[in-house]
């Protein structure tokens, strides 16, 4: 393992790594800073460059594009009061009043410290987990690998935004999707109506760049005006006195991070909800509770914390099992595959020095964000005034030029503007597109394993392999939980109306 | 256009779709069908008990947001959206027709002339289009983008471009 450590390290050491790993954090600063452009926009837009490149390299790339969104994000929750993604909006909370009050550096210097201890904390779950992980994993059949897949599937619907059942529609839309092409095991071909170009199914980054990348476009138009159009006032503070505060308040990161690795292993479960929750903790446990909502660094500290090492518990899951943690995990897990990493035991036996890459990112991309961030931050929370009618041809001339990038072929570019409709419409009639991604993800895992079970244990597997009926009776009843629970509430909610 | 139109509209469609789907399902092999179809008739399920419900219950009771539910908000931007008057929801509407328009437009020009001639002048276009910008000056904006587009997809990833069906019909 201490080499693979050591190897880890040194494939991240070479000049593509470094310049990579740079552009990455700085790219994802910019595009974590304009409201609605979030991680998966960021990782979306780059799958076009992942190809021909180094593996070490391309991973920095993304990685570092995807952890310094985060805290763009936080930036713009901070300064302006517009989440720069879901997942921030508990930094609006006390991160705004802090900037209407002068101390909007002392905020974002508290909130790159958290964000930093938390994604350190994260990175070394990840390095700690691996030995605990991997005997379990070695363990696991294809039959148990089925029922993982099919427990990430409900478990993400439901816990999905909007309704339940729009939820399970959407996953069912997405695996549906993923079965245009070639049958891989009975060489049939589906759904390709005599079209070639169908044979070889949606290409996954196409339809993502799709999927958010253009339907925010579609969304930033319809919505008209600049994103953001105000302006922070005068400093009453400084950046260093945020870092006091999160280094001051380190038994609350602590709690947080904890939070935040729970929350990153848990498949569906995303940031957004971890963000809340954190804030939640920290109002809840605080002497003074009274202070949140007016301007309290904890208030800033504890989210952040919490976003930060969401990611290196949400990378466990999607490496070793490939479940992906939530949407931008689903994305990171759809740029793995175009790579050639293909998740599951072999990451934790004879990939694991890409593993310990990932880890060694997610130290390094920590740093540099905080490093980079607070010395631009200034500069780069101009960006959110941008004009969509300036924002909108650049975004969209990238978007489609990135889909014909990844095959060459300009029905990529036709499938991107179509998918790009079909998310916007998800997302206006709150058909989760999270749940459409990871199911177009998760549907080949269940398909093959599904077959190979069969192949290996017979048609009724699930009845003679123990443990993987005791997981499909965890599934039906981590399905069934949510439902009854929400049937119960609306039975309350409709006994009070009465009464 | 009621939200509640609007909704059976697009969940008709998604019916459709299932409809469809399935049917096309039922002429593969038993192995080619074997996850395709349960799956879809799980969601035309889905689709159907929704169908019922957003038909039987007031539209607020069909959104449950588990973010909203936490932070106690009640108002989000979609259900702020449904409570717009109707001359608002006309000009979204238009506004999203307009903003597909652009879309279909821009990946026609590449069909018909490649990416790189269509991303300058659809960039060139919007400018003026939506008069950000003077002709002269969007032109400006427009060939410098495209420039950079051009170094970072054509000469750094070394991508072969399409010139468009246009291109056929361009004696040589």
């Amino acid at each position: 393992m201490f080499e693979a450590i050591l190897a880890g390290l040194a494939a991240l050491s070479t000049p593509q790594a470094i310049l990579f790993m740079i552009i990455g954090v700085c790219y994802g600063l910019m595009i974590g800073i304009l409201p609605g452009l979030g991680g998966i926009v960021a990782i979306a837009l780059l799958l076009p460059f992942t190809y021909g490149h180094e593996l070490a390299a391309t991973l920095a790339l993304l990685l570092g594009a995807h952890i310094a969104t985060i805290w763009g994000g936080s930036v713009t929750s901070i300064l302006f009061n517009v989440p720069g993604a879901a997942k921030s909006l508990a930094l609006v909370f006390d991160g705004h009043p802090m900037t209407q009050q002068g101390h909007a550096s002392r905020a974002l210097g508290a909130s790159a410290t958290a964000a930093l201890l938390g994604g350190l904390m994260g990175a070394i779950f990840l390095a700690f987990s691996i030995p605990i992980v991997r005997p379990l994993m070695l363990a696991l059949g294809p039959s148990e690998y089925l029922m993982m897949a099919l427990w990430g599937l409900t478990i993400i619907a439901t816990f999905s935004e909007g309704s339940l059942l729009k939820g399970f529609v959407a996953t069912s839309l997405g695996i549906m999707i993923a079965y245009v092409g070639m049958d891989p095991v009975s060489g049939t071909p589906r759904f390709w109506f005599g079209n070639v170009y169908l044979l070889d199914g949606i290409s996954f980054p196409v339809a993502m760049i799709g999927l958010f990348a253009v339907a925010e476009m579609i969304k930033l138009y319809v919505k008209g005006g600049a994103i953001v159009d105000r302006v922070p006032g005068e400093e009453k503070s400084s950046v260093l006195d945020g870092v006091r505060d999160a280094l001051q308040h380190w038994w609350l990161i602590l709690r947080s991070s904890l939070l935040g690795l729970w929350i990153g292993v848990l498949p569906g479960v995303g940031a957004s909800v971890g963000g809340i929750a954190a804030y939640a903790q920290a109002a809840q446990m605080s002497k003074t509770p009274e202070r949140f909502g007016k301007g309290a660094v904890e208030g800033v500290i504890a989210p952040d914390a919490t976003l930060g090492a969401n990611e290196g518990g949400g990378l466990m899951p999607t490496l070793a099992f490939g479940i992906p943690g939530g949407e931008s995990m689903a994305i990171l897990l759809v740029a793995f595959l175009s790579m050639g990493i293909v998740p599951g035991p072999q990451m934790l036996t004879s990939e694991l020095d890409l593993v310990f890459s990932m880890v060694w990112i997610i130290v390094i991309a920590n740093l540099l964000t905080t490093l980079i961030g607070l010395a631009i931050s200034s500069r780069l929370a101009k960006l959110p005034t941008l004009n969509p009618n300036v924002m909108i041809p650049l975004v969209l001339s990238v978007c489609f030029l990135g889909a014909f990038a990844t095959r060459g072929l300009v029905e990529d570019v036709l499938v991107a503007a179509l998918f790009g409709v079909i998310g916007y419409l998800l997302d206006k009639y709150r058909y989760s597109r999270a749940n459409f991604v990871i199911g177009m993800v998760l549907a080949d895992m269940i398909e093959r394993n599904l077959h190979i079970s069969m192949g290996l244990y017979g048609n009724l597997f699930v009845l003679t392999r123990p443990i993987t009926l005791a997981m499909l009776i965890f599934i039906i009843f981590t399905t069934a939980l949510p439902l009854i629970r929400q049937l119960r509430r609306q039975k309350t909610m409709s006994t009070g109306n009465v009464i | 256009m009621s939200q509640r139109i609007q909704e059976n509209i697009v969940a008709s469609v998604l019916l459709c779709i299932f409809v469809s789907y399935i049917v096309i399902t039922l002429g593969f092999g038993p192995n080619a069908q074997l996850v395709p179809l349960p799956i879809a008739s799980l969601g035309l399920i889905f689709l159907v008990i929704q169908l019922i419900r957003q038909n039987l219950r007031d539209p607020k009771e069909l959104q449950i947001d588990l973010l909203s539910s936490l932070t106690g908000q009640i108002a989000s931007e979609h259900e702020a959206s449904e409570q717009m008057p109707t001359n608002k929801t006309s000009d979204k509407f238009q506004r999203e027709l307009t903003a597909i328009a652009f879309v279909t437009l821009f990946v026609g020009l590449i069909v018909l002339l490649g990416p790189i001639v269509s991303v300058l002048i659809f960039s060139t276009g919007f400018f003026v289009s939506t008069r950000h910008f003077t002709l002269g000056k969007a032109l400006v904006v427009g060939t410098g983008f495209t420039l950079i587009l051009y170094v970072l997809f054509v000469i750094g990833l070394q991508l072969q471009l399409y010139h468009g069906v246009l291109q056929s019909f361009i004696p040589q």
